[in-house]
C-alpha cells in the first residue's frame, strides 16, 4: 500500500455538467437481478428451499389421498386430482417470495434497523423504483421456481394439466396479476416499519393471513361457505387461490374475468395505497438515528 | 448572466423535532395512554454558504446537529423553514437530480449490498447512476490505486473488515464522479493505516479543485490536515465558521506556553507574555497579543537557563472544548436530549 501522489487521482468531478448527465441513462431494470443474485450467493438455501417443496408436496399428496379414499367423490367441488394439483401449485407459489420471508437483509425493516436505509433516498433511482424492480425480480426468481416444479409435477403425473386452453392463458393471466398484488401487499406490510420500526408483529400477521386466506395452507373451497366467500374478496386470494382455481378448473374459464377484474382492481387499489405511503414514509424517513 | 450558485447554500433552516416523554414505570396500561410531545431543537436559524471546491470541516459535538444539517443538506430531510440549495437545486425536491452531483458516507452505515461481493455492490451502482462502462472501469481503477480495494473487492461484504468495508463505502460514494461530497465521519472505528488511505484520496480530491467537500469528524488530527473552513455547530447554531486559524481568537482563547526552567527562575517579569502561573520551575505563561512564538523564545533563553519551552492550546480540540464551555444556559436547555443527533 503506497501513498500516491496528487496526480496518481486524476479524479475529476463530472456529474457537473449536463453533457455527462447527459450520457448517462439509468440502467435501473438490471436491479430485477438483485434477488436471483442474492439467493445465488446463498446456494444452501436454495438447497433447503427444495427440500422443504418436495417435502411438502409429499405431505399434501398422502394428506389429500387418504382423506378422498378409493373412489371418485368430489369434495367442495374439487376430485382428489384437482386438491392435490391446488395444494402443489399454492405450495410452489409460496416459495422464493425471499422479501416477504424476512430471508433478504434488503427489506425496509431490516434497513430501517440498522440505518442504511439513507441510501435508498440519496440514488438517482427513487426508492420506489428501487423496490419495484428488485420485486420484479423476485416475482421472475419465484416464477422460476413454479414452473420447474409444474413441470416436474406433470412429468411425474402429481399435477393434472389444465383442463383446457382457455384454462391455461386465464390461469397465466390470473397469476401475473395475483402476482402485483402480492407485490404491493408485501411492500405495504414493509413499509410499516417506517413507523413502527420493528415490526416483527405485523409481519408475523401478515405472514399468517397470507398463509391462511390465500389458500396457500388449505384449498379455500374446503372452508365454510362464508370463509369461502369472504376470503374471496380478500386480496390474499387473489394471489394463490384464484389463480390455482382456474388452473385446475375449479373456477370455469368462463367465468374467469369477475375473477380477474377483481385481481386488477386490488392491483390497482394496492398499487395506488403503496404510492402514498411511499410518499409519506420518505417524509417521516430517517428522524430515525443520528 | 449571473453568477453560478454556491455549491451549498443553507439558509436559516430550523428544525424541530418530537419526542415523547415517557411515563414512568411499567403500567399495563402504558402503550394506551397518551404521551405527551415535546419539540427540541436540532438546528436553529442555521446558515452557511460553501463555493466550489472548498473543503469544510463541518465540528460539534455528539447530538450537536451536524448530522441533522448533513440530512437536511443531502435531501433527506425537509426543514420546517429555511431554505437549503446545492448548486441552486432544492436537495429535497430534486432528489433524484442531485443524487447525481452529490456522494454520500454516513459513519458506520454502509450501501453497499451486505449478501455479495463489494465488487458487485460497485456494478449495481453503476447501473443505478448509468455510468457508460469505460467510465465506470476508469474510475474503479483510479479508486483502487489508492485505496486498494482488489484484494478483497472479490469477498462477500458481510466477510470484510470494517477497514476494508469503509474503503468500499467510500468507493462506492466516489463511484459516479460527484463534484460534491458529504461525508459523515467517514473514519470512524479504523486504524491509523486505513485513515491515511482515507485521508490521502479527500486530500487528492481537493487538490483538483473542483470538488466541493463537508466532512464531519471528531478527529482533530483530520480536521487539522484537511480543511481549511471550519463550521462549528452547537446546540443546533452555528457557533464559529471561518479559516481554521480564525478558531483561536474566536474563543477569546489565547495560547499558553509552558515553561520548565533549571532552577524556580523567582519573581518574573517579560515584554512579550504575562505570567499566569509559576510553581517551582514550571511556569505558564500568556503570551501578549501579538507576540510571536520566536519572540517569546528569544526572550526566555536569553535571560534564563531554560530546560524546555512548549507552546499549548494552538490545537483546535482546545479551542473546541472552550468553545463548547461557553454554551450559555438557553441554549443548554434546548440541547436535543437523547434525541435523533
Amino acid at each position: 500500500m503506497t501513498a500516491p501522489g496528487p496526480e496518481s487521482l486524476g479524479m475529476q468531478a463530472s456529474a457537473g455538467d449536463r453533457a455527462t448527465a447527459g450520457r448517462r441513462r439509468s440502467r435501473a431494470h438490471r436491479l430485477a437481478a438483485l434477488v436471483p443474485r442474492t439467493e445465488w450467493a446463498y446456494r444452501p438455501r436454495i438447497a433447503a428451499t427444495a427440500f422443504i417443496i418436495v417435502t411438502q408436496v409429499f405431505l399434501y399428496v398422502l394428506l389429500w389421498r387418504a382423506l378422498y379414499g378409493e373412489g371418485d367423490d368430489t369434495v367442495a367441488g374439487m376430485d382428489v386430482t384437482q386438491a392435490v394439483t391446488y395444494s402443489v401449485l399454492a405450495t410452489l407459489m409460496g416459495t422464493g417470495r425471499v422479501i416477504m420471508e424476512g430471508a433478504s437483509q434488503e427489506t425496509a425493516q431490516s434497513k430501517i434497523r440498522d440505518g442504511s436505509v439513507v441510501f435508498w433516498f440519496t440514488r438517482p433511482v427513487s426508492a420506489r423504483r428501487y423496490c419495484a424492480w428488485r420485486g420484479l425480480g423476485e416475482s421472475l426468481y419465484a416464477t422460476t421456481w413454479l414452473l420447474s416444479g409444474l413441470a416436474i409435477g406433470l412429468a411425474t403425473g402429481l399435477v393434472a394439466a389444465p383442463p383446457s386452453a382457455a384454462a391455461a392463458s386465464v390461469a397465466t393471466l390470473s397469476y401475473a396479476l395475483g402476482q402485483g398484488v402480492f407485490y404491493h401487499l408485501a411492500l405495504l406490510v414493509d413499509l410499516t416499519s417506517f413507523w413502527t420500526i420493528t415490526s416483527f408483529g405485523i409481519n408475523r400477521l401478515a405472514a399468517f393471513a397470507q398463509t391462511l386466506l390465500s389458500g396457500a395452507l388449505i384449498p379455500l373451497w374446503f372452508f365454510p361457505s362464508w370463509f369461502t366467500a369472504v376470503s374471496g374478496h380478500l386480496p390474499f386470494s387473489a394471489t394463490v387461490h384464484v389463480p390455482v382455481s382456474l388452473y385446475t378448473g375449479r373456477i370455469a374459464a368462463a367465468d374467469a374475468w369477475p375473477q380477474l377484474l377483481e385481481q386488477a382492481v386490488w392491483c390497482l387499489l394496492l398499487a395506488a395505497v403503496g404510492r402514498l405511503v411511499w410518499r409519506r414514509a420518505a417524509r417521516r424517513l430517517l428522524v430515525l438515528g443520528g | 448572466m449571473s453568477a453560478p450558485p454556491p455549491a451549498i447554500r443553507v439558509d436559516r433552516v430550523t428544525k424541530t423535532f418530537r419526542s415523547w416523554e415517557s411515563t414512568e414505570g411499567r403500567s399495563w396500561k402504558r402503550p394506551f395512554q397518551r404521551r405527551r410531545a415535546r419539540r427540541t431543537a436540532a438546528l436553529s436559524e442555521v446558515g452557511m454558504t460553501v463555493e466550489t471546491g472548498e473543503f469544510i470541516g463541518l465540528l460539534g459535538q455528539n447530538g450537536a446537529g451536524k448530522s441533522t444539517l448533513i440530512k437536511v443538506m443531502t435531501g433527506l430531510l425537509l426543514p420546517e423553514s429555511g431554505t437549503a440549495r446545492l448548486y441552486g437545486l432544492d436537495p429535497y425536491a430534486d432528489r433524484e437530480r442531485n443524487a447525481h452531483t452529490m456522494g454520500v458516507t454516513f459513519g458506520q452505515r454502509t450501501q453497499l449490498w451486505w449478501d455479495l461481493p463489494a465488487h458487485d455492490s460497485f456494478t449495481i451502482l453503476r447501473d443505478i447512476y448509468g455510468l457508460p462502462e469505460a467510465e465506470f472501469r476508469a474510475t474503479l481503477t483510479e479508486l483502487n490505486d489508492v485505496l486498494a480495494l482488489s484484494s478483497f473487492w472479490d469477498t462477500p461484504v458481510r466477510f470484510l473488515s470494517l477497514g476494508q468495508r469503509v474503503r468500499c463505502d467510500l468507493a462506492a460514494a466516489l463511484l459516479h464522479r460527484p463534484p460534491l461530497l458529504f461525508l459523515d465521519e467517514p473514519t470512524i472505528g479504523l486504524d491509523v493505516l486505513v485513515k491515511d488511505q482515507v485521508r490521502t484520496l479527500l486530500g487528492d480530491l481537493a487538490r483538483t479543485g473542483d470538488h466541493t467537500i463537508v466532512l464531519t469528524t471528531h478527529d482533530m488530527a483530520e480536521v487539522e490536515a484537511l480543511c481549511r473552513r471550519l463550521v462549528v455547530i452547537d446546540a443546533g447554531r452555528v457557533v464559529f465558521d471561518g479559516e481554521r486559524g480564525e478558531l483561536a481568537g474566536a474563543a477569546h482563547h489565547r495560547r499558553t506556553v509552558v515553561v520548565e526552567f533549571e532552577t524556580p527562575p523567582g519573581p518574573l517579569s517579560l515584554r512579550t507574555a504575562e505570567v499566569v502561573s509559576a510553581d517551582g520551575t514550571t511556569v505558564h505563561l500568556r503570551p501578549h497579543p501579538g507576540a510571536e512564538q520566536r519572540q517569546v523564545t528569544d526572550e526566555l533563553l536569553s535571560a534564563h537557563s531554560v530546560r524546555s519551552v512548549v507552546f499549548d492550546g494552538t490545537k483546535v480540540e482546545d479551542v473546541l472544548r472552550t468553545l463548547y464551555a461557553r454554551r450559555p444556559e438557553t441554549a443548554a436547555a434546548a440541547a436535543p436530549t437523547g434525541g435523533p443527533a
